[in-house]
């Protein structure tokens, strides 16, 4: 189990790298108009957040627990010996990645600080960067430097919290740690200024696609 | 104690029926990984044959790093089956 989680975590980060090329047009303006539409302003959002330090440090944080999550996840269930659960979280994480990755080939975004105009950090500078690079035509390199996602919606990253919250559902004294874990990480995404929080919502559907088709399969 | 922290982990779990409690068969291969597996190599020969029409080179990720991941996972669950001691851990896990 960890053997292959561990494999397509890997793995999983490369079709992304193929679809963000399609070069279809960016939906940022769609996005911007949903958020606004459920009254999210994202810029607001991340000011306010970077105005007050404290909260700017827990909005990084918690943006991190993520990967703390889904290693819980894995290595709980494995251990126990609970592997239908193992099983069915790593088949949701390809089945959501790939399903991701196709979204992005088709409905690409660069992300809130270009669509609510206000200054990124610098990885996210990075990011743009890279992802200008692959939507270009011509030959591309990774840069070996930049270890984040490309996909802005839906976010990957709150489906994976998702996924792993589900995966801890059943043990009684990581439940509720794990709920208000994946909580953080999905107000995190917007709070950082990484996603719309449509991309949220995205993820939260991706999540619960995964899970549905694994568990069928399974 | 190691015994009693297994139990402790496995008497989390709730639903208790949910859960395999037969061993393994050691000569069957399980259907999980196998499909794994395919899923794992097409993907791997559909994403590389498009990097390569593309013109996507990754040769600067260092994919070892690829490599070295899944070894320290695999190395720290082997380490915990072994202090823990427990039968049916170990099964469950090499398998």
């Amino acid at each position: 189990m960890i053997a292959w989680s561990s494999l397509f975590v890997n793995l999983l980060q490369l079709p992304s790298l193929v679809t963000a090329r399609s070069g279809l047009p960016l939906i940022d303006s769609v996005l911007v108009k949903c958020d606004r539409f459920m009254g999210v302003d994202c810029a607001a959002v991340v000011t306010w957040t970077r105005a007050h330090p404290l909260v700017n440090l827990l909005s990084t944080v918690s943006y991190t627990f993520m990967q703390w999550l889904v290693a819980a996840a894995i290595f709980v269930t494995s251990l126990s010996g609970n592997l239908k659960r193992a099983k069915v979280l790593i088949l949701a994480t390809s089945i959501g990645a790939i399903a991701a990755s196709l979204t992005l080939a088709v409905m690409p975004a660069v992300g809130p600080w270009y669509g609510f105009d206000f200054k990124p950090f610098p990885e996210q500078a990075t990011f743009m960067r890279e992802f200008y690079a692959l939507r270009a035509s011509g030959p591309f390199s990774a840069d070996p430097n930049y270890k984040g996602g490309l996909i802005s919606f839906p976010s990957f990253h709150v489906a994976l919290a998702v996924m792993a919250a589900y995966t801890l559902w059943p043990y009684r004294r990581l439940r509720w740690p794990a709920i208000v874990l994946a909580a953080l990480v999905i107000v995190s995404t917007v709070t950082t200024g990484w996603h719309y929080a449509t991309d949220g919502i995205g993820g939260i559907l991706v999540a619960v696609f995964g899970i549905v088709a694994a568990s069928w399969i399974m | 104690m190691s015994k009693a922290a297994d139990q402790l982990l496995l008497a989390e779990t709730e639903n208790s029926a949910a859960r395999s409690t037969a061993l393994p068969d050691p000569k069957k291969v399980d259907r999980f990984h196998v499909l794994m597996a395919w899923i794992a190599g097409s993907l791997a020969l559909v994403v590389g044959i498009a990097l390569r029409i593309e013109s996507v080179s990754i040769a600067k990720l260092e994919l070892v790093q690829f490599s070295v991941v899944p070894l320290i996972a695999i190395c720290a669950a082997a380490g915990y089956c072994h202090w823990a001691g427990n039968d049916r851990l170990r099964a469950t896990d090499v398998y």
